[in-house]
């Protein structure tokens, strides 16, 4: 990674640094932010004088500053620097990275200028891109010679679209949302006959809460339900559609759910002695208490309508016009390995549960959209402290030159401890740190077992059209 | 080694600077936190599990990490010690600056000790931080070495309980507990300790109010409670209480209002997890005076429709329309949710998941020293795609 600019030493640092001092004076100005709208009440408290305004300079304009510096800065960069901090082998084919392959395929990639234009119109901080890519550095030729059609936002779309590009080759990418508001984004995209739409938005708020869990829901809703966010993928000749989004998937949940936290019994066991010995107590105090003791309360105790308080849905996204028949036909991972630019990327999160802090439950979805195909991943992340994970991975592909939809729906499960004596057990991985690891979805998907696969297609399997072929099933 | 019983103010003072004027925040070193978190525990062990507080006051909730909304929360509530705050807990794991989070709290507790308060969560525990990332934060930080970890979880056990504030309200983290009746309960139990899986310390930090239930049920989990109106109503009325605070819930507003006021979420953590989008808040306090009209401090009791009336409070319409806040975010007279974003500071240094003061450390500050240049490296190549399969 030659990536160092001798001029990056040269930026002088100094004034950037300083750090506004005034943080413990009251700054008069960003009581503003008060709800009540009128003359502040918070002065109430102040009893240093609020005369003193912030010095040094505003953090948004450093910021500003420091983005137009590396913007320069890049512009003198040797053009063929690679990308990333992995330091993945360029291979030949591909003389500057994935990405930078991109510019001699501009010429199949329009672009309607309104969408560069909402580039520069976003705010400078948005405009960083993951690669440099040199005007006039010229590539080898791309693999495809089929024209793609491909339009951006997408044709039907009348959403606000915010896909930063760049410039010179023409490359989507979907920033996260930034923190301030309001945080909404909704890209799209259009290729051949398909569109992608993704949208982003905050959690549900106290209001749209409450009308899902008197109309909708009868039972405790997750912690964070980013319940705006979707990804969308639409044909238009056909009309297939298939959706993600996280109301439709807690309406797959199942009703009940066996599993319990890992100190469930200690926990149970103790609440029976205290209250098998305390009933006698509670009832005589109700006799001499006129007042309803709080104990009371405590003997007959339930639970809560039983419903699957893991979140674990059984969701494969919602189809709208799409025949789907079992197949045998998988997921080309060839063609997907192959790095192609990326046209599209998003990655959302559709709802999210930290279990009373006895684990995590995590619904996200990921979609990359490339000239030929889009590979969408919905995956479903378990994870109950000493107890169990649990994965279930929706996969989408959808190939733009035969218009083919492929399905896969993977279920993976595993003992928490077997997976914790893996860990610690082996002796390459930091044992310092073993939950680290219990952390990483990637890394725990790629060491559980599979539990069931069932895959799909909107194709017709050949030569057997009539009959229907069961789900293949793999242990 | 011998530690000194009072740390000078000067070397706070130091302290303070070290985390306040440098960007990113200087971390203090694994024996300043030791001897920091050695100072703090001697004082803490004066102090009963439920501290007595006056108005006015500034409550602030869940915090996990999250150093620049922190600072954030000083920028519009005044910074101590011209504001009184108390702290209902969670200070790390989830954000990327626990380390730091806890260490200027530590700090600023033993700066202004009766300006200051720090009570404690369900994460201010050393099981729970190993799962959440404060124990990997410190790893990182302190060069792979766990011993600021456990000098500040160590001190976790010596943090009070809950809070009362003129006698009034109470405050904790979570909420209430079948087994406690009394405050006088939580006064007599032995705290310094691990939290516990059962019992009114675990009620404390875990259980939640739940307005579609009465009396306590189970969660569905297996272990932990949720609490119905009767519940609160009757602990209050015991207690000659008007209002329970907690936190602990996240919500997209940074506040939420139960029992119109009865029980109030304070949630201080905004865009929590750097993805939430959610507001954060924080309750001031002005006063407690509820019964200067004729109005008796039961009158929220009930949950009349008329109310709201009783709500209106004189004395204070001249400073803000009293009437309005109370009905908008259900608040009792004399106090209103300061409500914040999150801090623009946030974007600059978390880099898709990773902080620049945290997890990349290792690879561009020991090569080079140079915040700006791994600004300048990174921050431009942000990489938003990735070739997943």
């Amino acid at each position: 990674m030659s990536s160092e600019s001798p001029k990056k030493d040269e930026i002088p640092t100094e004034s950037v640094t300083t750090r506004p001092t005034t943080i413990f004076a009251k700054p008069s100005a960003r009581t503003a932010v008060l709800s009540t709208g009128d003359n502040g009440p918070s002065s109430t408290f102040a009893t240093a004088s609020s005369t003193t305004t912030r010095a040094g300079i505003q953090a948004v304009h450093v910021n500003a500053a420091r983005e137009m510096v590396s913007l320069h800065t890049r512009g003198r960069l040797p053009s063929n620097r690679a990308i990333g901090s992995t330091g993945k082998p360029s291979s030949s084919a591909q003389a500057s990275g994935p990405f930078a392959s991109a510019t001699s395929r501009s010429t199949t990639t329009r672009i309607t200028p309104t969408s560069i234009q909402s580039e520069t119109s976003s705010s400078s901080m948005r405009s960083s891109f993951p690669f440099s890519s040199a005007p006039g550095k010229s590539v080898v030729t791309s693999h495809h010679s089929h024209s793609t059609n491909i339009s951006v936002p997408a044709k039907d779309d009348h959403g606000e679209c915010n896909n930063p590009q760049c410039e010179h080759c023409g490359q989507v990418i979907i920033p996260s949302p930034q923190a301030s508001f309001p945080i909404q984004d909704r890209p799209s995209i259009s290729i051949n006959d398909w569109s992608i739409f993704t949208q982003k938005r905050p959690i549900l708020n106290s209001q749209e809460l409450d009308y899902l869990s008197e109309n909708r829901f009868d039972f405790p809703l997750p912690e964070m339900i980013f319940g705006n966010n979707l990804v969308k993928i639409v044909n238009h000749k056909t009309g297939e559609a298939i959706e993600f989004n996280a109301l439709d998937a807690l309406d797959s949940l199942d009703s009940d759910c066996k599993l319990k936290v890992s100190y469930h019994q200690e926990w149970l066991n103790s609440r029976r002695s205290k209250s098998s010995s305390s009933s006698e107590k509670s009832e005589k105090a109700l006799k001499e208490n006129s007042t309803k003791d709080l104990k009371t309360f405590t003997d007959n105790l339930d639970t809560l309508k039983p419903y699957d308080w893991t979140y674990s849905p059984n969701y494969k996204g919602t189809t709208t016009n799409l025949q789907l028949h079992p197949s045998s036909e998988e997921i080309p991972v060839k063609k997907l390995l192959r790095q192609d630019p990326i046209l599209f990327y998003d990655e959302s999160i559709l709802f999210e549960d930290e279990l009373g802090d006895n684990g995590i439950s995590m619904l996200s979805t990921k979609i990359r959209v490339m000239p030929t195909c889009l590979l969408l991943l919905c995956r479903f992340f378990l994870r109950i402290d000493n107890v169990i994970f649990r994965i279930r991975d929706t996969r989408v592909f959808v190939d733009f030159e035969t218009n083919q939809l492929i399905r896969e729906h993977k279920e993976q499960e595993f003992p928490y401890d077997d997976l914790l004596k893996k860990i610690t057990s082996s002796k390459t991985t930091n044992t310092n740190d073993p939950k680290k690891l219990l952390r990483d979805t990637n890394w725990v998907s790629q060491n559980i077992p599979v539990v069931s696969t069932v895959i799909e297609s909107n194709r017709v399997p050949e030569g057997e059209s009539g009959q229907k072929l069961n789900a293949s099933e793999v242990v | 080694m011998t530690v000194p019983f009072r740390i000078p103010t000067t070397d706070l003072d130091y302290c303070l600077e070290q985390l306040l004027e440098h960007k990113p925040p200087k971390i203090l070193p694994p024996e300043t936190i030791q001897q920091l978190c050695h100072t703090l525990k001697t004082q803490l062990l004066a102090v009963p599990n439920i501290m007595h507080l006056q108005s006015p006051i500034a409550v602030v909730g869940d915090i996990h990490g999250q150093y620049h909304d922190l600072l954030e929360i000083f920028q519009i509530g005044g910074a101590p010690p011209s504001t009184n705050y108390l702290f209902l807990g969670d200070y790390v794991d989830r954000g990327y600056y626990s380390v730091e989070t806890i260490s200027l709290l530590i700090t600023l507790k033993l700066r202004f000790p009766e300006r200051v308060f720090l009570i404690r969560g369900n994460h201010e525990s050393r099981t729970i931080t190993t799962n959440y990332g404060f124990y990997s934060e410190v790893l990182n930080k302190y060069n792979g070495s766990a011993d600021v970890w456990s000098y500040i979880t160590d001190l976790f056990d010596y943090l009070p309980l809950g809070a009362t504030i003129d006698g009034k309200i109470f405050a904790a983290h979570g909420g209430l507990s079948p087994s406690c009746q009394q405050l006088d309960q939580i006064r007599a139990l032995d705290r310094f300790r691990e939290i516990p899986h059962d019992g009114i310390m675990a009620d404390l930090v875990w259980s939640d109010p739940d307005t579609e239930i009465m009396d306590f049920k189970l969660s569905p989990r297996g272990a932990g409670y949720l609490f119905g109106l009767d519940v609160i109503n009757k602990f209050c009325h015991d207690n000659n209480l008007v209002q329970m605070i907690r936190a602990h819930q996240l919500c997209n507003e940074g506040y939420t209002s139960y029992w119109n006021g009865k029980c109030l979420t304070v949630w201080s953590a905004p865009n929590y997890c750097y993805r939430c989008g959610n507001k954060a808040s924080v309750l001031e306090i002005l006063h407690s005076n509820y019964d200067n009209k004729g109005h008796s401090s039961k009158s929220i009791d009930d949950s009349d429709d008329n109310e709201a009336n009783d709500m209106t409070y004189e004395d204070y319409e001249d400073r803000f329309d009293s009437s309005k806040i109370c009905l908008r975010q259900g608040v009792l007279p004399g106090q209103f949710f300061n409500i914040f974003e999150a801090s623009p500071e946030n974007d600059e240094d978390t880099l898709k998941g990773k902080s620049v003061n945290g997890i990349n450390s290792e690879e561009d500050f020991a090569s080079n020293g140079d915040f700006f240049s791994s600004f300048f490296r990174e921050k431009s190549r942000k990489q938003h795609v990735e070739y997943f399969l």
